[in-house]
């Protein structure tokens, strides 16, 4: 294969877009401007199809927008910025099946052989889907994993689906919507589980990709320098780690606290997945920053 | 509804009747917006009369197609209409009925990028057919709005309409006696959706009539008679728009048959027979009312002005 793909897997609410800007930073794969494309998710079925395409129009529309307000159109000549545009609308116009993932990378292929991309999702693939996957990607692409702290991470999605949803939840509030979720085991909360569930994801891919590792996400802050060698020996890419170190200095994609929990509902949530910690400590041999 | 607070000008049609020519008469305005696609089909999806759908599908196909057109380096004019039909398919594709956005919006790009516009344009034939009160809504939001219509002998417009269609048809290699047949029965069976559209490409008149009911002034163009007196229709143009054309453009269209269909067919005399007596009834037209509009007359093909009253 003349390309070689490098795919970040997840997981959500894990640093995937700081890791994804990390990589863009220190290294000489072409990380596609869209960052979670939803390709594997959505042809395997984890995804609805309509949800994608309601999505990259929606993202092609707002491109459109730019060009309507536009003086200058010069950004259009960037081949990034084609990347983009062309990408949303192949995502959006034309059935998943139909479409060829090599391809949702053009015009951006002649000069990089290194093609690389973010989805959190492909975190829950199952061995079936896997197993297409690389029959596409090949088995020589690069897998990584970011797992962070079960607790920090549920809390994040939390702010997340607050931002999102604008549920307007406070300090006392989210406790209280927090603590229902897990008694409801709702298909959300049940996703969450899915997120914090690294074990099988690493059980799942390390069976199928050579090149898969995963990286703790509380090392990939703190320990910047360290976590780039570590990719660049797993992965066999090269990595500029002091780039990679000054890029992670800046958190990309924090929500910010709007809220913060009592100690009671964390413990609750820290019991929920307390399998899924000593996990994490085993595998990578530290603590987790609580 | 946002207003365009510049001059305009519609070319309306006729459908196969020289209504691309007129298109292109329009770029010769210095300083004009023509916008690329020659076609918006704005209005007349808006007003219900051609189905969202179609609009919606082409849309699409054509913003598919531009935006794998962007991917070489395009020039900057090139990039500028490719971005400008990409802007209005995108639209389109999301809101075929037109009745969330408004007619500027096709135009906001150019005028966002560009301080020298004078003058904008836009050319789809069915808006010949647009009712009055649509065209009391274009005029009350484009105030200073005019229109042309490329008129042709409503036989020659059939034929050459009739020509098209086959072409594109899986009966297009019938030959002429099984066409010209085709066309009969399809005259004769009075309920036939694309003979009532040819009727009305063929009503200039009624729909000059209502274009003037709402206050938007129509140039008429006879394509019949166009090249033995080019010049002078240049020179009325301009008049009607009060522009100096370009003159390098107005030359290098004169002679020209633009957007000509190459498809042999020869009609029957039975079919050309009952075509014109369709055809030459008052409400089609054509000499009589025509006889009233002195600046049409001046126009009007020797043939038509031969059955005139005196």
């Amino acid at each position: 294969m003349k390309h070689r793909f490098v795919i970040g897997i997840g997981s959500q609410r894990a640093g995937s877009t700081l890791f994804h800007h990390l990589l863009e930073e220190s290294t000489h794969i072409f990380m596609h401007p869209v960052k979670e494309l939803h390709y594997f998710d959505t042809l395997y079925g984890f995804r609805a199809k309509e949800g994608l395409k309601d999505y990259s129009l929606r993202q092609m529309a707002r491109e459109v927008e730019k060009i309507v307000t536009a003086k200058d159109l010069s950004f259009l000549h960037a081949k990034r910025y084609k990347c983009y545009l062309r990408a949303n609308k192949t995502l959006g116009m034309h059935p998943i099946e139909k479409i060829h993932y090599l391809d949702l990378f053009r015009p951006c292929l002649m000069n990089n052989k290194l093609l690389g991309e973010v989805t959190p999702e492909y975190m829950l693939l199952d061995d079936a889907a896997i197993i297409k996957m690389k029959q596409v990607i090949g088995e020589n692409a690069a897998i990584i994993l970011i797992c962070r702290n079960p607790v920090k991470r549920l809390l994040s999605a939390v702010k997340l689906m607050n931002s999102y949803n604008n549920l307007r939840l406070n300090n006392e509030t989210a406790g209280i919507w927090i603590e229902r979720m897990m008694t409801d085991n709702n298909s959300w909360m049940l996703a969450q589980d899915k997120y914090n569930d690294y074990q099988s994801a690493i059980e799942r891919y390390s069976r199928h990709f050579p090149h898969f590792i995963a990286i703790s996400y509380d090392q990939m802050v703190t320990e910047p320098t360290q976590t780039a060698e570590k990719l660049a020996n797993a992965l066999n890419i090269q990595v500029n780690s002091e780039r990679f170190k000054l890029a992670a200095e800046k958190i990309v994609n924090n929500l910010g606290s709007d809220f913060s929990v009592s100690e009671d509902v964390v413990e609750k949530i820290a019991a929920r997945y307390q399998q899924n910690q000593q996990f994490l400590e085993n595998f990578f041999g530290f603590p987790l920053i609580k | 509804m946002e207003k365009i607070s510049l001059p305009f000008v519609f070319g309306i049609g006729s459908q196969r009747a020289g209504s691309t020519f007129v298109s292109h008469l329009l770029n010769a305005i210095p300083n004009a917006y023509v916008h690329p696609l020659k076609e918006l089909h704005y209005f007349d999806t808006k007003y219900e009369m051609r189905s969202l759908h179609v609009l919606e599908s082409l849309s699409k196909y054509r913003l598919a197609i531009n935006i794998e057109s962007l991917l070489p380096y395009p020039g900057q004019s090139a990039l500028e209409l490719l971005t400008d039909q990409i802007v209005s398919d995108s639209k389109f594709s999301n809101d075929p009925s037109c009745k969330n956005h408004d007619y500027a919006y096709h135009f906001r790009a150019a005028l966002t990028r560009r301080n020298d516009i004078a003058y904008l344009c836009e050319s789809t034939p069915e808006y010949m057919l647009l009712p009055t009160d649509a065209l009391l809504e274009i005029k009350n939001t484009i105030p200073n709005c005019k229109a042309v219509l490329a008129v042709r002998d409503p036989v020659k417009r059939f034929i050459s309409a009739f020509r098209f269609l086959a072409a594109h048809e899986s009966f297009a290699n019938d030959g002429n006696e099984a066409l010209s047949q085709r066309a009969i029965d399809m005259l004769d069976s009075g309920t036939d959706g694309w003979i009532n559209q040819q009727d009305q490409f063929n009503q200039y008149v009624q729909a000059i009539t209502r274009y003037e009911q709402a206050g938007i002034p129509v140039f008429v163009v006879f394509t019949d008679t166009l090249q033995t007196n080019y010049s002078e229709v240049v020179s009325d143009l301009e008049e009607f728009l009060e522009v100096k054309l370009d003159a390098t453009i107005v030359n290098n269209l004169s002679g020209k048959k633009i957007n000509e269909v190459q498809f042999d067919f020869q009609p029957s005399q039975e079919l050309l027979a009952k075509l014109s007596k369709r055809y030459q009834t008052p409400e089609y037209d054509m000499p009589p009312q025509m006889s009233r509009r002195s600046k049409l007359l001046k126009y009007l093909p020797e043939s038509w002005k031969s059955v005139l009253p005196t």
